[in-house]
């Protein structure tokens, strides 16, 4: 039973962090299958949607399935739902991204026959407590997990992350739950259920606020592009063609940073002696730095920088990003070919032993319907009725 | 002791900063025994009697502003006492449920005991640069020899090849590599970090998963392995979407506050009210209406005339008059509690919720009543509360919270476990190998 090829994996959420989850199990070498309904997973119309087909496919279906099998099926009806059940029946993981009250209902009924069965549910709130029926949203989880008071200008209104990251982060918590599921199997046969929410998963993803309020009853604030409260340069500066990240908290890179500007003269200033003070003199000391970032490409500043041991990078736009160097040299990129020439997007985070070798693209709604029920005992005359029934559907290029 | 789910495996943790101790801690919460191994000066170094410092604890007082110099340490009450190297809120938060061994590996002892740690472990994590893993003697090749079953995820930065491998890299500068810093920010600006170092966690995160997956396969295989963990490729990994949406569309994804298929969503500013910190706290309500129901709901809550003309009964609508509707919408929150405020659009069925602070999530009924916060008495600390562990398992227990070791704590015990005899251990604390205190520095 052990193994990350012989892990099976159902994937019933809608749901970026479900989403994710899953697709983390994948890259680790677990088979997945997408169980959809027969209008398609949410995800397939979430934004952004990508112009190069028609009709428009979404870019997070696409990046969150790949190497995903996908299966098409109508869980309304009690046909549907026996066959869901049998599929329950050969799967090691269930993961889901239902509402509390819907979720804990399937827990009851998958579990009733299947005691090793592991279900993992990620969702914004959790399954209990006050705010487990609340509705959420990509930004009302960047409320809920304390980082959207923290990041912006403290003069304005509070600022969110580019992307659905708190999602993305109680995906990768839950692939971590699915995991210490299954070495608690091991040991006592029974699954369980890991309950994974976002606010939780971003609550735990603080890094010196929740203390600074226990240990001290301070409320940390927005600080722009500087790290508030207790640091500085940790932020990001203009040069003369763009923007670079300087992090420089600890006072042998302070004076590294400073003799690789040629101030040398501030290395040793008494009012920028320790990281705070120097956090309270940010102005001060960026007037002093910007003649000699200013004359200067990210490009020379990033490599003088580490050259000196300063950690540094220039801030690259997402295009950018997709040239980079060292991202390219580490083959990184994955490359669905049928969303366009150009089109590439992360592949497998990291490398592990059981790692998939080449991307297996997102499914096409229903691609693999016939394949995935006769490997968990269908027979051809039951898939026929299931399709025929509509309960099933199948892809384009199955059956 | 409650068994823990991983209980019988064994992580060595040579963690720095955040990403690598994350590792630790999610595995110890879930019951490995977390071994953190550093430096005398890992920590910090030794301060002497500076007369400066004392006169400014002596001001100290809860709430108001901590002297610069002890801030990035959260001591209790702004209080380093006379072992500040064991009291920073910021280290024990990271690292409860582990225990401590401070040794030097380098000197002939050191060695030794590295090799048996190494014997008897079944996971290596670090966090440094593939530079500071070598000089160590902490990688792979080496502990491979000794111990064909030992896992090794390094978390680095840039990972440990490719032409990047030796640069140098905190969370904010990944931030900004991997394009999410230029991808964050208001509308009409330039590019914004995150409050936090974002891709520490991420990439604590993503390696917990990578020990965990790899112990899963050397249950079949028998064999341990090498991860080489970058952690510019994990939090690229959370941008997949803007990023393919970028290579296809050929530019990138609107800065801002905004949803991409629904209006209006936005961040508006709440009544003002006096926190339980003794400092200003602006109040701030996040709202996303998703659809023509969502927006009809709204309306005749608002009860605002304006806001019901037919120029926002469409999605469209409202996006072309997002601005106006901003200003509509933030007239009316401005003299509401958001909190009250949340409650009724949740009643109804509508997205919104109040911007929470560091406070308001420790103070949070939601995350009290889910366990999530979690208290310890820290050995010359006390007992404060912390942000507890993030999954709960309905079969079993809320993970036990140990508190963070001191500074060697644990060095007789864990060389006394490896079969090393009490003169031995004696030897290696004459010998410099192991410390249980910072070494002195010269000055600040």
């Amino acid at each position: 039973m052990s193994g990350m090829s012989k892990l099976r994996v159902l994937d019933l959420s809608e749901t970026v962090s479900g989403a994710y989850c899953a697709r983390l199990l994948a890259t680790a070498g677990a088979q997945v299958t997408l169980v959809e309904p027969l209008d398609g997973s949410a995800l397939r119309s979430r934004p952004p949607l990508l112009s190069s087909s028609e009709p428009r496919r979404s870019a997070a279906f696409e990046y969150l399935s790949a190497w995903k099998r996908g299966i098409a099926l109508d869980r309304g009806g009690d046909a549907g739902r026996n066959a869901l059940l049998r599929l329950l029946d050969a799967a090691d993981i269930v993961v889901t991204s239902m509402l509390a009250s819907e979720a804990l209902a399937f827990d009851e009924i998958a579990r009733e026959s299947r005691p090793a069965l592991i279900h993992v549910s990620a969702t914004s709130y959790g399954l209990t407590g006050p705010w487990a029926g609340w509705r959420s949203s990509d930004l009302t989880d960047w409320a809920a997990g304390g980082y959207l008071y923290l990041t912006g200008d403290p003069q304005r209104e509070p600022l969110q992350g580019a992307g659905p990251w708190g999602s993305y982060v109680a995906g990768v918590t839950a692939a971590v739950g699915a995991m210490a599921a299954l070495w608690s199997r091991r040991a006592t046969g029974r699954g369980q259920l890991v309950d994974v929410g976002a606010m939780e998963a971003m609550a735990a993803s603080h890094q010196w606020s929740l203390v600074m309020w226990s240990h001290q009853g301070r409320i940390k604030h927005r600080a722009n592009n500087r790290h508030a409260e207790a640091h500085h340069p940790v932020s990001l500066m203009p040069v003369g063609d763009g923007w670079v990240c300087i992090a420089a908290p600890t006072l042998a890179q302070w004076i590294n940073l400073c003799i690789a500007l040629d101030l040398p003269e501030m290395a040793h200033e008494p009012r920028y002696a320790t990281a705070g003070l120097r956090f309270d003199a940010a102005e001060e000391i960026d007037n002093r730095f910007a003649p000699f970032l200013m004359a200067r490409t990210r490009t020379e500043v990033v490599e003088h920088l580490q050259s000196h041991h300063v950690p540094a990078s220039a801030v690259l736009a997402m295009d950018e990003v997709l040239e980079d160097e060292q991202l390219q040299a580490r083959a990184y990129w994955a490359y669905p070919d049928a969303l366009g020439e150009s089109a590439k997007m992360p592949g497998v985070p990291f490398t592990l032993p059981s790692a998939p070798e080449s991307l297996r693209a997102a499914p096409e709604l229903g691609a693999h319907s016939a394949e995935v029920l006769a490997e968990s005992g269908f027979s051809e005359s039951e898939i026929a009725r299931l399709v025929e029934s509509g309960v099933v559907k199948l892809g384009a290029n199955d059956g | 002791m409650a068994e823990g789910m991983l209980s019988g495996i064994r992580v060595l943790e040579f963690g720095y900063a955040w990403a690598g101790p994350l590792v630790g801690r999610m595995l110890g919460d879930l019951g490995a025994d977390v071994i953190k191994i550093e430096q005398d000066s890992a920590r910090g170094g030794r301060l002497p009697d500076d007369p400066m410092l004392q006169a400014a604890l002596h001001d100290w007082r809860r709430g108001e502003e901590v002297e610069p110099m002890l801030r990035a340490s959260v001591f209790p009450e702004g209080q380093p006492g006379s072992d500040p190297w064991n009291r920073a809120g910021i280290f024990n938060k990271l690292n409860r449920n582990k225990r401590g061994l401070c040794a030097d590996l380098k000197t002939e002892s050191g060695k030794r005991i590295w090799r048996r740690l190494v014997e008897e472990s079944d996971v290596i994590v670090d966090n440094f640069s593939p530079r500071g893993v070598k000089s160590l003697g902490i990688d792979y090749e080496t502990v491979s020899q000794w111990n064909p079953r030992v896992i090794s995820v390094s978390c680095t930065g840039y990972g440990h090849s490719g032409p990047f491998r030796q640069r140098v890299s905190y969370g904010p500068v990944l931030e900004a590599h991997s394009g999410a810093a230029s991808a964050t920010g208001y509308a009409e600006g330039g590019p914004m970090k995150m409050g936090h170092a974002f891709p520490d966690p991420v990439g604590g995160l993503h390696g917990t998963f990578a020990v965990l997956a790899a112990l899963w396969e050397r249950e079949e295989t028998g064999q341990g392995c090498f991860v080489d963990l970058s952690q510019l490729q994990t939090y690229a990994a959370i941008s997949g979407e803007l990023l393919l949406e970028t290579s296809v569309q050929g530019q990138a994804p609107a800065r801002g506050n905004r949803a991409r298929d629904c209006a209006p969503q936005g961040v508006y500013r709440c009544r003002d009210e006096s926190p339980d910190a003794r400092e200003s706290m602006d109040m701030w309500i996040a709202i996303t209406i998703e659809d023509n129901e969502a927006w009809r709901r709204f309306t005749s809550l608002v009860g605002d005339q304006r806001l019901e003309s037919e120029r926002f009964a469409t999605v469209a609508g409202r996006f072309a008059e997002h601005d106006d509707l901003d200003r509509i919408i933030s007239e009316w929150t401005r003299t509401q509690d958001r909190s009250d405020l949340s409650e009724r659009l949740q009643t109804v069925d509508l997205t919104a919720l109040p911007v929470l602070t560091n406070g308001d999530l420790m103070q949070s009924h939601h995350l009290r009543e889910r366990g999530f916060i979690v208290e310890w008495d820290q050995p010359g600390v006390g007992v404060y509360e912390y942000g507890g562990f993030p999954i709960r398992f309905s079969d079993r227990e809320r993970p036990e919270m140990r508190p963070a070791p001191a500074l060697g704590g644990d060095n007789r015990r864990i060389c006394e476990e490896l079969g090393f005899s009490s003169e031995e251990i004696d030897r290696f604390v004459e010998d410099g190998t192991l410390a249980d205190v910072p070494p002195l520095v010269g000055g600040r």
